[in-house]
Order: structure tokens, then sequence, then C-alpha cells
């Protein structure tokens, strides 16, 4: 078994004979060890978590009627083709981002802050409290098998202020490793490319790797005792600030510990990317690309991408206008303004279709194929931009977390269930020994096989 | 489950206020303090505030009927500060209640600022700074002054977070394990740069045994000639252990290829043979070879305390002499010298050439780490922290690197150290204290120059002179070009301009907006400010000024002619209709939609920015500008505006911004001057809080100086105030806020006095008290 992926194996999906991680797990021992993680058998559960900003117009989102899906609502047309793998839920809400009671605050940053988290922000500008998201509780749970425990990404620059009390760091943020740590995305296609395939070191000898990665653990340690004679000399306010350095030493000295090289991908045609496409359609389907490859080589098997920040306002002048998303999203009710918005969130789902038709073509050792062994959760912490509101999320999944979901319906649910529920429902599924999260009440009923 | 959405109350009473009141009637009361509260505040909030704000309603969180006498009153001072801005503001009582007079306003006014602000200083220390970490503009600054190169490592460092308006915030700025990843990636890199390590990359390997073997014994040595030119050689060195247990760590050897000796570490095991891989030196005359087993370890150290059988296929040279053999030498080199010599961070950093020997190449190294370590950690390094750091150059040196590279590797140690990473202000003992003048030194470097002490001030903070000099030293490091630092992240954060990186603009409509315009937009607001600082001007010129500062684009922008190439100089603006910071383009493009101006965006920035009163966000369900038909059939934005305005929830917020936002129409979304918008001719008149008229944008920059100085003051200490300090500001803090906004106006408003003034404070001198200690 080689350790090559072919380019056309990661781009048009022709399969790949490929030596990862899980496969060495498939030892009795190990089986031992995965049967406790809920995964028996099998490649493991890959969960992939998308958000998009300022919610979306919803008419055009939620299916007629309950059941089976057969005719898609016009903004998620562009997935017809995985119908069978996918679901939409109506009725789901997330009230944890509501104000309760605060009387300011315009929700964006909530709403993010709580997709992925099921907790509420806490209203300050920079004492950032919310909740560990789910990707980060699968990352915690199966993160040490894989070279890197998460991937965060997102495909536009994190900067973002404070709005109404409440720190931008909500608007830019849906992976927190607990709920005091964001965890914060990449943007940079080279940058991701260098974290998975390079080691960091695309212009070094691999010789020169393991002699940098020897020094590096001895620099850690040296960084890790400075920092406990620094942590007996300052206040205990200073030392959470510090913890989160302490906590970041020891996962990065753990992870050179661990290291196994990464996956060879010379000469496979996928090239080191350069850096930032200036074309943003490029960016985000080259985030995608690498969202399959990072899960093809069992590199990862927890990732979340921001397509672009909460309240952003940019433009897709390629879609024929140049009105910017927030500024569109404040429809106000205008025909005209809703069909832009339309246009957004089918370009979105059209984006997700990339990455969906490639993880259906990429198959796994045991025949079943990338997307099977996947879920992709893909939605907004905002259902109505006009009214910035967490009712009735616009939210899909797609692929069974390997045929653990039931597939292909539509699931209307009680107004107001927890959006949470839906969150512990994959969870619970892939393995995770969880009977709550954040402020679920259930596990959604009929979802699980 | 409760549905909440609908029912929160529309915050009222918020942040929000607009100083337009002018500073008239006097504090009308001869009472004493003592009295003053509940003879003439009481009975005011009784008339016009407690309706709402009764504890059982408490409209905005915000409750009046529950201090008893004036010492309740004062203790929340949070309140009360949201109530002047309210006050100031005209924002409160909302219109449709009856509304106090002019002079019971300016009573409120005046018993805060009086009796809760200024009656707080010196009773409660300010709360300390949270352990700040080095943002990424700090990082970059602060490796180019340390090492001398330039190198922006930064880029691939996440976003900084920002907390109060500014990325230097202490405890809004986190630390992620990717973080921890990039720290040691950029440490390597920094090294890497400013340090040249010897290389022999392509050159022929030599061997100088040949075929021979030297049995080595463990008390003696064996030596043999060379005939290596003098210079520097990386050797490879194998010594094959017969009938001794691969599982024996192998031997320190002392290895040399003349008078420069050292102990080294074996590289690495193959099954018999032990690799050594090692820097030498060869200096004029050296001809010999000496190889032994380093002092201090025994046979059974060495050797093991069991002989095993030799290794089927192992070297049959040796037979069954159990022992160490040397086996074989390769050598590479000379490592040619650089062209053009070692560069100057090189020389700065390795400032003392090593002498011969280990220990000579130690206290080489010590002597550097210790003058490194000194500058990165921003204060003199003690003794056992370099030997901390010592360890790690004698690691790599032990394993037979070269001097440059142990040092490369030590000094990584200390890039990424929490004393580089972090500003550290140690809490050992309880209480507040001064700072000492190494802090002090920090806190001002990376106030005015987002970067670490030079040498001057280093060297004052030794001499225990900073504070005594400080005046001098602010004067001094604002007319150093590192001050650039200071103005664009600081304007570039409070004025917002790092939002013109992210803005875009309908190519169609505006086909002039390209990066060469944005850039130069960015550049004329820097350096107006920078003008302003350097010459010490009057900070009211942000709000109003005769002059500005373009180049060719810019120039041609705004219709004015006879400037040509790229150089930015000074244009008066006699006649024209722009002065000040709120016409220039930079403003006027980051608070546009892509395709059209935004009176709203532009009133809620003046609001916040320049006024320092946030509007809060506009209530749910309320339905927005556009909905229906009368919107439809409303002509121009301004009467679709108007409409919107009739919603009374709307009101109180949007009749502060509106006229605001409504006066700049006259610019366009990239800022160049218009008379009309499409067909609707543009109208820039209105009217303020207060009853203030004004005409055009003209007009409202005047009106702004005359009655809204004290709020813009304010405004801008603030964020001055919450940028020097690196956290967010309290009530004990505004004593200090007030004191350094009437040294502005006492100083006719010259804009280094808040500077000197904030610099000199204890907020900014002493590291503070926790709360709840």
């Amino acid at each position: 078994m080689g350790n090559r992926i072919d380019r056309r194996a990661v781009l048009r999906g022709m399969g790949a004979a490929l030596a990862l991680p899980w496969m060495e797990s498939l030892s009795p021992a190990a089986r031992a060890a995965d049967a406790a993680t809920g995964s028996a058998s099998g490649p493991p559960v890959r969960m992939c978590y998308w958000y998009v900003p300022n919610g979306v117009h919803l008419p055009s989102w939620f299916p007629d009627r309950d059941g089976p899906l057969i005719d898609l609502p016009e903004t998620l047309r562009p997935l017809s083709f995985a119908r069978d793998h996918l679901n939409c839920y109506h009725g789901l809400i997330h009230n944890t981002a509501l104000v309760n009671g605060d009387d300011e605050g315009c929700g964006h940053g909530q709403g993010a802050a709580s997709f992925l988290t099921g907790a509420q922000a806490y209203r300050s500008q920079d004492d950032v409290r919310v909740g560990i998201s789910a990707d980060q509780l699968y990352a915690r749970h199966v993160g040490r098998q894989t070279r890197l425990p998460s991937l965060e990404l997102g495909c536009e620059s994190a900067r973002s202020g404070n709005a109404f009390g409440y720190s931008g760091t909500y608007k830019t943020h849906i992976s927190w490793r607990t709920a005091t740590s964001p965890a914060p995305y990449e943007m940079n296609p080279k940058l991701v490319f260098d974290r998975l395939f390079t080691d960091g070191a695309a212009d070094l000898a691999r010789s020169t790797v393991a002699d940098r990665d020897f020094y590096r653990r001895s620099i850690l340690d040296y960084a890790l005792d400075d920092a406990r004679r620094v942590r007996n000399r300052i206040s205990s306010a200073d030392r959470l600030k510090l913890d989160q350095y302490l906590t970041g030493v020891r996962e990065v000295e753990r992870r050179i510990q661990n290291a196994s090289p990464p996956p060879e991908l010379t000469g496979t045609g996928f090239d080191r990317p350069e850096g930032i496409p200036e074309d943003f359609d490029q960016h985000l389907r080259l985030m995608c690309d690498l969202m399959v490859l990072a899960f093809q080589t069992d590199s990862t098997r927890a990732v979340s991408f921001m397509v672009t920040k909460e309240a952003t306002d940019r433009n897709y002048p390629w879609l024929g206008f140049t009105d910017g998303h927030h500024e569109l999203s404040h429809h106000g009710g205008e025909e005209e303004k809703h069909r832009k918005l339309r246009e957004i969130d089918r370009y979105h789902v059209s984006i997700l279709a990339h990455m969906v038709e490639k993880m259906m073509a990429v198959e796994e050792a045991d025949g079943s194929t990338l997307l099977d062994n996947a879920v992709i959760l893909y939605g907004s912490g905002i259902s109505d931009g006009d009214r910035h509101d967490h009712v009735n999320l616009p939210v899909v999944t797609v692929g069974s977390a390997g045929g653990r979901l039931r597939t292909g319906r539509h699931l209307a649910y009680r107004e107001e269930t927890p959006m949470s529920n839906l969150l512990l429902t994959m969870l619970q599924q892939a393995g995770v020994p969880v009977d709550r999260f954040g402020d679920s009440t259930e596990p959604l009923p009929g979802l699980a096989v | 489950m409760p549905f909440r959405l609908g029912n929160r109350p529309f915050a009222r009473l918020s942040a929000i206020a607009l100083l337009l009141v002018s500073a008239i009637g006097s504090p009308a009361d001869g009472a004493s303090r003592e009295d003053a509260y509940r003879a003439e505040i009481l009975p005011m909030l009784e008339q016009y505030c407690i309706d709402c704000h009764a504890e059982v309603y408490a409209e905005g969180g915000i409750i009046l009927d529950r201090f008893a006498d004036r010492e309740a009153a004062v203790g929340d001072a949070e309140t009360w500060l949201r109530v002047l801005d309210a006050v100031e503001g005209r924002l409160m009582p909302p219109a449709d209640m009856p509304q106090p007079t002019v002079e019971e306003l300016e009573a409120v006014v005046s018993w805060i600022e009086r009796d809760v602000i200024a009656s707080r200083a010196g009773s409660a220390a300010p709360p300390p700074v949270v352990l700040r970490r080095l943002n990424r503009q700090e990082y970059d600054n602060t490796i180019r002054d340390l090492i001398g190169l330039d190198l922006g490592l930064s880029a691939s460092f996440p976003q900084d977070e920002i907390g109060f308006g500014f990325d230097n915030v202490g405890s809004a700025l986190n630390v992620s394990p990717i973080h921890v990843e990039k720290y040691l990636d950029a440490a390597e890199r920094a090294l890497d740069a400013a340090i040249v390590a010897p290389s022999v990359e392509g050159l022929a390997p030599a061997e100088l045994i040949g075929l021979r073997t030297y049995p080595l014994p463990l008390g003696g040595s064996v030596e043999f000639e060379h005939a290596l030119k003098p210079g520097r050689y990386l050797a490879d060195f194998s010594l094959v252990r017969v009938r001794v247990a691969e599982s024996v760590p192998p031997p320190r050897l002392v290895i040399g290829f003349g008078s420069d000796r050292r102990t080294v570490e074996a590289a690495r095991v193959q099954d018999e043979t032990v690799v050594y891989r090692y820097w030498l030196n060869v200096a004029e005359g050296d001809d010999t070879v000496h190889v032994s087993v380093a002092p201090g370890q025994s046979e059974a150290e060495v050797l093991g305390t069991e002989a095993i059988t030799a290794l089927d296929g192992g070297d049959q040279r040796y037979g069954d002499d159990r022992g160490l053999h040397v086996d074989s030498m390769v050598v590479r080199g000379p490592a040619p010298d650089g062209a053009g010599g070692l560069p100057e961070s090189h020389r700065r950093i390795l400032f003392v050439d090593p002498g011969p020997g280990d220990e000579g190449r130690i206290e080489a190294a010590r002597r550097v780490i210790e003058r490194f370590s000194t500058r990165a950690f921003r204060r003199p390094a003690d003794p056992d922290e370099v030997e901390g750091i010592l360890d790690l150059f004698r690691l790599a040196h032990d394993r037979g690197e070269s001097f440059e590279r142990s040092v490369q590797v030590a000094l990584s140690s200390v890039l990424v150290s929490p004393r580089f990473l972090y500003l550290v202000e140690p809490d050992e003992a309880e209480g507040d204290r001064p700072l000492d003048d190494f802090e002090l030194a920090s806190r001002l470097s990376y106030f005015l120059w987002s970067s670490m002490p030079d040498d001057e001030m280093s060297r004052l903070a030794r001499d225990g002179t900073l504070r005594s000099d400080l005046r001098r030293q602010v004067d001094r490091m604002l007319d150093d070009p590192r001050a650039d630092a200071f103005v664009s992240n600081f304007v570039g954060q409070w004025l917002q301009l790092r939002k013109l990186d992210g803005v875009a603009r309908d190519e169609s409509l505006f086909p002039g907006f390209d990066d060469e315009l944005r850039d130069a937009m960015r550049r004329e607001t820097e350096l107006f400010f920078a003008d302003l600082l350097r010459e010490n001007r009057s900070a009211l010129e942000l709000l109003d000024s005769d002059h500005t500062f373009v180049n060719e684009e810019l120039a041609r922008h705004y219709g004015i002619d006879g400037v040509s190439g790229g150089e930015f100089r000074r244009v008066s603006l006699e006649g024209r209709p722009r002065g000040g910071v709120l016409t220039q383009a930079s403003v006027l493009t980051l608070t546009s939609n892509p395709n059209r101006t935004s009176p709203v965006k532009r009133g809620q920035w003046i609001l916040q920015q320049i006024l320092g009163t946030p509007p809060p966000p506009p209530p749910p369900d309320v339905p927005e500008l556009g909905e229906g038909n009368e919107a439809a059939e409303a002509a121009s934005l301004r009467e679709r505006l108007e409409l919107h305005r009739s919603n009374p929830e709307c009101a109180s917020c949007h009749s502060q911004m509106d006229p605001l936002g409504f006066a700049l129409e006259n610019f366009d979304a990239i800022g160049r001057w218009r008379d009309s918008d499409g067909d609707s001719p543009i109208d820039p008149s209105g009217e303020l809080a207060g009853g203030l008229a004004f005409d055009d944008a003209e007009g409202l920059r005047r009106i702004l100086v005359e009655s809204s100085a004290k709020k813009f003051s304010r405004t801008l200490v603030e964020h001055l105030m919450t940028y020097a300090l690196g956290r967010g500001l309290v009530p004990d803090d505004y004593p200090t806020v007030e004191a350094v906004r009437e040294r502005l106006v006492e100083d006719d408003h010259r804009i280094r006095s808040i500077l000197y003034g904030i610099v000199e404070s204890d907020n900014f001198q002493r590291r503070g008290i926790a709360e709840g200690t």
C-alpha cells in the first residue's frame, strides 16, 4: 500500500489505496479500543461543520413537506445529486443565541457563538466565554489518533470589531476548545497545506526536520519550565491567560512527540498552494479540496469551516450585483433583495456541493465512499437576517456517519426544538459517549438508525 | 420553552449620547455636597426618570430609586456614567416625556462630574492590565528591533482579537495551540535569518582514515595526521563497538583537529557503529586528529557490564577484540565564508568571537545569551535564566553542532518564552505597586512604538532615571520614525481605517477605486494625524482643519489641481468643502456600502468614534428601511429614512445618527464631491438635538467644534488611554480621564498634552489592584 495520493483520486475521486492511521487501528487491540469509542470497525467518522453568516432567505430554504426528499427547495438544488445523503431540518432553535435578558446585542456574534456550542455568549468586550464546540469535543475524543486533532478553516480575514458590548471574537469563531479558548481559523490555503502535508517544512530536507523536531522538543520543555516559573509570580487573572499558553505548548509538544511523517503528496499533481487566491470562488474551492484531502488522508477527523465571518458585508460581483451580504440580509421584505439573497445562498450551497461531490468520489478501503463515513453539518446561526433571529435555523446535514444516520429526508420537529439535540445526536453517532451537549434535551428522534 | 423574541424591551436608556449642549449654567447650589444628591438630584430623578427607572421597571437595566443618599449613589459610578451619557446626549428623558430645563440637565451633569467622578480620585486604584501578549504588529516590530531584520513573520499568525476597539488589550488576546506552533516556527525563522550558520552543502566528502582502523583505549587516545586547510569542517566520525551491547549508551568523545577540541555526544547508533557528527575548526598549523573518550566515564559505563558475543555479520576486521575502534572519519569543508561577509544582524547578536575549545564557546554563548535575552525580555536576565538557556546551547553543541547553530537553538527558546511573548508584570505581593522602570519602559515603548524599548530607554531604566526623564522621552519617542506605528495602529483602529482593506466597491459605479487610491486615502488620514502630533497642534483640528495631505491620485480625486507625483504634500483647503477627518475620503469610504453611501453608518460612526456614544442595536422586529408601498414610493433615501424615523422606537437613535450622516451626503461612497444622488439633489442641511441647525458639512463641522469639543476630547482621551494601557477603562479611571481632558483644554487642546497626561498618570505608572483584592 503506497502513501501517495493520486491527484485524480482527489479531484475526480477514482479512489486511492492509502495506508491510513485508522487502518492500523484495525489490529485486535485497537479494535477493542475502538469499540469503546463506538466505531468498532470500518473507516472512522469524519465530522465537518460549515457556517454561513447573516442567515438565509428562508422561504427558498425549507422543503414543502416532511418525509423523503424528492424535489429540493430552490436554494438546496445544487445538492440534488446527493439528495439521498441529505437531511433537511425544520424547527430547530438556538435558545442560547437569544439575548436572554440582555438589552443589547445584535445577534450576529451570539448566533455564531452558539452555533456549535449550544451555549450563550457572555456579554463582554474582552472576557469571551461560551462553551466547548461540537467539533472540538469530537476532536478531544478522536484527535489523538490523527496528526492534527482538528482543523479550523475560514475564507475571510477574521478581523472583527466589537459590537454592542459583545466581543467581535464571537463573530469570527465557531470552534471553541474550551468555553474561554476560541480556536482561530486559518484562511491561507498554503498554510493549511503546510500544516497537513509538509510539517511546516516545505523547504527543509526530512533529516533536517528530524533535527528540528529534536530541538523543538527541548525548546518547548524549556518554555514550559519558564512559563511555570513566570506563573508563580503573577496574579490569578494573568494565570488564566498564561494557562492558554501552557496548554498550547503541551499540545504542540505532544504533536511533535507523536508525529508520524505527513502523507507524501509529491508527484501527485496536487501542488502546494501559493497563497490566498485573489478570486474568492477559487479560494473557497481550494479550501474544499484541502478539507477533502485532510479527511482522505485521515490527517484529522474534525473540521470546522466558516465560509465567511458573521455579519460580513462581502459582496459577490460575479453573481451580477455588488450589494454587501449583510446589507442585503436586511432585506426589509424587498423582493429584489430576496432575489439577491437567494443567489448568494445558492452560491454557498453550490460550494458545499463541490465538496460533497468530491467526497462521494473518494473510495475508502472498505469500498464505501468518504462521504458515507462523514457528516457535514451546514447552516447559519441566524435564520432571517432581517430580524436577526435564531428560531427555525437553516441547517442541513450531508452524510450518514458510516450508515449511522438515516438520510434523504426532511425532518420537521416541533417548533423550538434545541439545535443542540442535533449536535448531540451527531456526536453520539460518531461514538462520543455523551448524553448532553450544550442546552440539549434529548437526541433528535428518528435520526439515528 | 418560552418564545423570547419580541418580548425584549427596547433599550432606550443605552449608552447613546451626543453632547451638543453648550457649557452653560453653573453648578447652581450652595448646598453642601452631602445634601446635593437628596436636595437637588433626587427630586429631579423623581420628576423625570423614576417612572421607567424604578426598581420594578428597570428599563435598560438602570435603576434610580435605590440610592438613599449621596454616599449610596456615588458608590455606583457605572450607573451614573451611563446616565451622564444619556443626559448629555439629550437622549433621556425620551422625546415624548416631560423634559427638564437646560439648567436642570446641566445640574445633573455637573453633579456627576463633580461628586461621582472627581470625588473618586485616589479612592481606589484601577485594575491591573491583564497579562498582555504581543499582538502581530508588536511581534513584528519587536523582532525587527531585536535582531535588526524586518521579516513580517506574523503574517502567518491568527488575527488578533479586539477588545474595547483595540487589538492590544491583554484581557481580549488569547493564545491557542496554533499560536504556539507559529511562535515556534517564527522563532526558528527569525534566528535562521539573523545568524548565518556554516554550511558545507554541495562540498565533496573526504575520508581521513582510509581503510585503517585504530583501537581506542579508555585511558588513551588515537592521533593521526591530517592535511586539512584552515577553516571549519563538518565531520562524520564512526566508532565501532565490538562485543558491546547496543543498549549501552554511546560514550562522549573528545575530538579535535588541532588545538580546538570538543566533547561531543553521539548522533546515532546503528548496530555496532556509533556515529558522531560535529563541526570543528582547523587553525593555521593544525595537523593532527585527536580522538579520546571524554574523561569521567567508567569502563562499565562505556562498555557495559556484560560482554556480548560478536554480532553475526559484524565487521570482521575487529575479530573478538572487545572495545572501541576508530573506524572512519569523513569531513566536508572548509565551509565557505558567505559572500560579502556576515550580515549586521549576525554581528550584533554574536558580538563576541568564541575562544578556542568548548570552554571558549560556552563562555561566548553565555555572553551572547545574556545580552540577547535581556533585550528580548526587556529586563536584565538573571544568571539562572541565562544558565537555563545555556543548557539548550550545550544540548546542541554537545551534539556536534556549530557554535552558530547552537546559538540559534538557544535563542529560539528565548523567542518562545512567555517573557518574550507577553508583557509580564508580576504580582508577587498583595496590593498596588509602582511599576519598576523596566516595566514602565515597556509600557511606554509599546504605547508609542508598538515595539520594545531602545537602548536609551533601557539605560535609563537600568539607572533608575526613567521617571525623572519621562516627558523628554515621550517627545523623543514621538519624534522617532518608530512612532509611525503609534499613528497607524492607533488611528487605524480609533478611526477604523483598517476597515479600508476589506472595502469592496462596485467597479461599474466606481471604476477609479483601486488599491492605490485606497492606500492614498489611508495615508492622508495617517499623515494628517502624524502632522498634528509632530507639530503638537490642537486636537480639534481633527474635527475641522484648513489643510490636508494629498498626492496626485488623491488630489485628482478631490478635484485639487497642481499636485503631481506620488509624494504626499500639505495642501490648503481654503475655499473647499473639506476639512478634518469627517470629510476625508478614508472615513467617507469606510462608512459606505459597496454601491452607495450610508448616512446611517456615517452617523453611527460619528456617534461612536468621535462623540463616544455608540448607539444600541436596532430593536428586533422593527420593519427595516424600505418596507411597504409608502417607502417604495418615497423618492430619495432621505425621504425614506425620514419615514423610518416616524417610528418612535427608531426615532431616539436615528434622530441622532441620520442628520450627522446626511450632512455628509455631498460626498459619495468613495468620498468624491457630488451635488446630486442620481436625480435627487443633495440636501445636506439638518438639525441636531438641542436645536442646533446647520446647512451642510461645513456647518456641521463648525457646530461640532463649538459645541462638542468636550465630548470629542473625552472620547479621544478614552481611546488613547485604552490603547496606552492595553485594557478597557473602568469608573476608577474616569477621574484621570477628566483630569487629562482638563489639561488638554488648558493647553489649548494641544494633542501631546493628552499623551503627557496619560503617561504621567498613576493609571499608567502603577500596577493597580485586581477587583476583590
